[in-house]
């Protein structure tokens, strides 16, 4: 369709060819004299160059997903392909070993001489959280200055303070200074930072995550980056459950920061904890700004109508459930403005649900269900490729780490 | 240039500039900018009250304002929009009145060129001034009395400039656009006689005015002394000088208080430091929204007066990780291009090769409620439906639902800015609907809307809300701008400036040399003092006698006198010059 407009060949063109013809046919359509032509032939531009840009990223996937890189015979790479991804952490949290290999083989990919050293900085912070020498506060100020002076080296450095943090982040001493973390989300990386906030979240500890949301909010001009929005929604997330009063100025921070399509993502993820949060507090829902309806930004004439006319509506919302539960929820509007709990509708008996439930999906799944299974999967196992945060997924072995941001690479053969 | 032609004037470039404005022309395929009686093409947008209760305008007020800080405004394209007010010359004015009048001295500058009373004007605004700030803008030019053929954005009409001259080139700028009240940083890609702009965001209250006000308050406090409030005015203008002295040398020195003193490039970037730290963020938005890294970039074009100074360009260089290499005329530039969009609006055959896309620079949506947790509800929330930066014109929809099955009426508040939650907006409109949204058996859809929001080239916003029970449409444009002037409102402040005619124009120049005599004697001690005394004396005698030769006379020895003192605005020496 959009070729069509430019009139051009969709498997040879180039984006010089697709610009030069857009520019030749907005001579007869400008944006202020034809506003529809332009918009038409504006979209088909725009289209054209996505599809160029996904062509030219487009590498074939190499099958499996990348584990890994197993440096020392300690490390057995788990057998069962891209499921596995799953059970590598736990499968490799008794394999302590892995931190000597690491040494080698960062070394290995090491480029200049200040991250050398800044390597060698963490490799002693290591073994001296392993031995739990009385060193170790002064290792971790090291590693810090290290990142000072390497900030190009930050991403590398992230990595593997998160694996230290999430392997030994029960030590007392191992503890970031501020500025360390506002550096790090100031030049575009989040893992320490992560890695952090997990550990706050695990061992609740709720006046260190008010402090941090503190130290954010105060200096938000500085993390005024994609790193700082994506660790203001993980911090966001756990200020959720714990500290609430932090979440709408967090989520703020967000919302501020990040990209349009994670922004929403982002939105409709914090807004889900803090509804589960609700049903999980003891003492109920916790009081909300404004409840009635005609405060509301879509007021209605239900003004008055008292809330016993709520039983008469059960039944359409019974057919919303089905809507929300059965249909396909990639139909669901984008801004569905109304987060549905299905906690309010148990009052129905559960054989009227497996009744309903027993009716025909709305949306059949596809008829080839191989090829949609095996999509779904490479989509999966990408996106576990590049977006995983460590955080979650404390890696067996923190010298694979950097091995992450060369997706495409085949991992070495394996012993 | 052809012979003036009395009965046309064509359209003239604006550049309404918080410290300077400029006027220019586009004409036999180029543009150019004009300039007054006394050859000077930046005005200082400044606007003041004589003694004799005469409206003075450009160097004139701006001298005027150094002897008496109290009789008039500058830097009020700050307070656009707003309903701020300022008391001087015993009367009330608003930033559009005040605009209004340094517009009507463009104006006059254009007569005096084309012997034609200029009667359309493209006008240009920072890229991230907002609904009412443009609307403000356009009331001014009206009581001004010139019709505006278009509103457009300052780092654009830079890079339309630039484009023009340099057609052939394929490259991606970014214009870095540091004026003397605003902030703006614009993206843009020029292919093809193509200019294509791609993101534009900016800060409305951040420039070169801020760096000298924060200098002066760091000096202060360092020598731990206050300017008399009289004084003050002579004060921030030395603390300017040097400050502009920085850019060209390591360290400058200025008198306070009776004592020289030493600043240092390294003083100025401590007092600056958190001025200084505003600008990344606005920086990184920009590549964000394009979806660039700054290795990406071509080149950089460097606008606006306060651009020039070094702590600026370290800041380019470190942030971005180049050097500008665009040899531009940084306070000229974004008139020129005024100009050549005048030429675009005339359909000029010169620029019929030439096109510009925009984007819209502010994220526009409603607002909307979410349903959290036990059926409660909570609204405020901003639900984006065109997404800041998106090429205009554009016409975007999103679905929404009702909050309650029965419920069958809407409010739809559209709403303006970046923050999450509607308060922190700005609100511009409001639709309601009634009827057909409330759910009934045998209806497809029920309670959803589809809202539909349609951006012209112009900023004006057509919002059409669809319900899709029963494709009902409703659609209204976006008029009403609180905060506005009513036709009615324009007419009183066009019969309100009537009384403060300008003063008659061949006394001006006269009048402005009063002016900057006055400002200069302030400055002087001593026996340069007693012969400036005298030189004026004189002058003022032979305006008495309204005798031509004798002014001309007068005034020339006053002339040397007064570019002994300076020959240029803000090189001025700060020591006083040697008794002839």
């Amino acid at each position: 369709m959009h070729w069509k407009i430019l009139d051009l060949d969709r498997a040879q063109a180039s984006v010089k060819d697709v610009k030069r013809a857009y520019a030749q046919r907005l001579k007869n359509c400008r944006p202020d004299q034809d506003p529809a032509g332009f918009r038409r032939l504006h979209d088909a531009y725009q289209n054209a160059l996505i599809e160029l840009e996904w062509r030219s990223q487009a590498v074939p996937f190499p099958g499996s997903v990348a584990l890994p890189v197993a440096t020392t015979d300690t490390w057995q790479p788990p057998t069962g392909g891209s499921s596995a991804d799953c059970q590598a952490p736990s499968a490799a949290t008794g394999a302590p070993e892995a931190p000597e290999a690491t040494a080698a083989a960062i070394s290995r990919l090491a480029v200049s001489a200040g991250a050398a050293r800044m390597l060698d900085v963490l490799d002693r912070l290591d073994e001296a959280l392993k031995n739990d020498l009385p060193e170790v506060a002064e290792r971790v100020r090291e590693a810090e200055v290290a990142l000072f002076e390497n900030p190009d080296e930050v991403g590398r450095w992230g990595h593997i303070m998160s694996q230290l943090i999430s392997k030994h982040g029960s030590h007392p001493q191992l503890r970031l200074g501020p500025e360390t973390l506002l550096f790090e989300l100031e030049h575009e990386s989040m893992w320490a930072t992560f890695a952090v906030i997990d550990r706050l979240a695990k061992s609740e500890n709720i006046t260190g995550i008010n402090g941090l949301a503190q130290l954010f909010l105060r200096h938000k001009q500085r993390i005024s980056t994609r790193a700082g929005g994506a660790a203001s929604t993980h911090l966001a997330c756990a200020a959720a459950t714990r500290a609430r009063d932090k979440v709408g100025p967090l989520a703020d921070i967000a919302y501020q920061n990040l990209a349009s399509g994670e922004r929403d993502v982002a939105m409709r993820h914090i807004d889900e904890l803090t509804v589960q949060s609700d049903h999980e507090d003891p003492r109920g829902p916790q009081p909300r700004r404004v409840r009635h309806y005609q405060q509301l930004g879509a007021a209605g004439p239900s003004r008055g109508i008292p809330w016993r006319i709520l039983l008469f509506c059960i039944f359409p919302m019974i057919k919303l459930l089905m809507l929300i539960t059965e249909g396909d929820h990639s139909t669901l509007p984008a801004h569905y403005p109304i987060y549905r709990s299905t906690e309010r509708l148990t009052p129905i008996s559960s054989e009227e649900i497996s009744r309903l439930l027993d009716q025909p999906a709305i949306n059949e799944p596809p008829k080839n269900w191989e090829e949609y299974k095996k999509r779904h999967e490479t989509a999966r196992s990408k996106s576990f490729q590049t977006t995983q945060p460590s955080g979650n997924n404390p890696g067996p072995d923190p010298g694979a780490r950097p091995e992450l941001k060369e997706p495409h690479e085949p991992p070495p053969a394996n012993k | 240039m052809s012979a003036p032609n009395p009965a046309s004037c064509p359209t003239i470039g604006i550049d309404l500039g918080t410290t300077n404005s400029l006027v220019a022309v586009f004409e036999n395929g180029q543009p150019r900018t004009l300039a007054n009686e006394f050859g000077e093409e930046l005005t200082p947008s400044v606007v003041a009250v004589a003694e004799d209760g005469q409206l003075l305008v450009g160097r004139a007020a701006k001298d005027r304002l150094i002897v008496a800080p109290g009789s008039g405004q500058a830097c009020f394209k700050r307070d656009m929009g707003t309903s701020a007010e300022y008391r001087f010359g015993g009367k009330s004015w608003s930033p559009i009145v005040c605009s209004a009048i340094v517009l009507g001295e463009m104006k006059r500058i254009a007569e005096l060129h084309f012997g034609a009373v200029p009667q359309r004007a493209v006008i240009t605004v920072p890229a991230y001034f907002h609904d009412q700030q443009r609307q403000a803008t356009i009331e001014a030019a009206q009581i001004a009395g010139l019709g505006v053929e278009r509103i457009i954005n300052e780092p654009t009409a830079a890079a339309l400039a630039y484009g023009y001259s340099n057609p052939e080139r394929e490259m991606r700028i970014l214009v870095f656009d540091l004026g003397g009240g605003t902030f703006d940083v614009t993206l843009l890609e020029i292919f093809e006689g193509v200019v294509e702009v791609q993101a534009s965001t900016g800060e409305s209250r951040l420039g070169g005015e801020d760096y000298t006000d924060a200098l002066c308050l760091w000096l202060e406090n360092r020598h731990q002394w206050q300017p008399q409030p009289a004084a003050r005015g002579a004060w921030r203008q030395r603390v300017e000088v040097a400050k502009r002295q920085l850019s060209a040398s390591e360290s400058a020195s200025l008198y306070l208080n009776d004592g020289l003193i030493q600043v240092t490039r390294e003083d100025f970037r401590e007092a600056t430091a958190a001025i200084h730290a505003r600008l990344r963020p606005v920086v990184a938005r920009c590549l964000r929204d394009a979806g660039l890294q700054a290795v990406a970039l071509d080149d950089i074009l460097l606008v606006g007066g306060a651009s020039r100074m070094l702590v600026v360009r370290d800041f380019i260089q470190d942030e971005l990780k180049r050097i500008s290499s665009l040899k531009i005329d940084p306070d000229r530039v974004v008139a020129l291009g005024a100009a050549v969009q005048a030429g675009l609006c005339a359909s000029d055959s010169a620029v019929a090769d030439i096109v510009l896309t925009d984007v819209c620079p502010h994220t526009l949506g409603i607002e909307m409620s979410k349903e959290l947790a036990y059926g409660q509800s909570e609204p405020g929330y901003f639900a984006p439906i065109i997404d800041r930066n998106t090429t205009v014109p554009v016409s975007r929809s999103k679905l929404f639902h009702t909050l309650h099955p029965q419920q069958d009426h809407i409010e739809v508040r559209v709403f303006q800015g970046e923050a999450r939650l509607t308060r922190d907006n700005q609100k511009i409109g409001e639709i309601s609907i009634t009827g057909g949204l409330r759910h009934q058996p045998g209806l497809h859809r029920p309670g959803e809307v589809d809202i539909r929001f349609s951006y012209d080239m112009n900023g004006i916003l057509e919002v059409e809300v669809t319900a899709l029970a029963t494709g009902k449409k409703q659609s209204h444009v976006i008029e009403q701008r609180p905060g506005c002037l009513s036709q009615r409102e324009i007419q009183a402040a066009i019969a309100r400036l009537q009384p403060l005619k300008l003063h008659p124009r061949d006394l001006l120049p006269n009048r402005a040399r009063l002016e900057r005599a006055g400002r200069v004697y302030a400055e002087l001690v001593g026996p340069a003092r007693e012969h400036l005394n005298a030189v004026t004396d004189q002058f003022e005698a032979a305006l008495e006698s309204r005798d031509s030769l004798a002014i001309k006379q007068a005034a020339a020895v006053l002339d040397s006198f007064l570019r002994g003192f300076f020959e240029h605005e803000g090189e001025a020496p700060a020591e006083p010059p040697a008794s002839p």
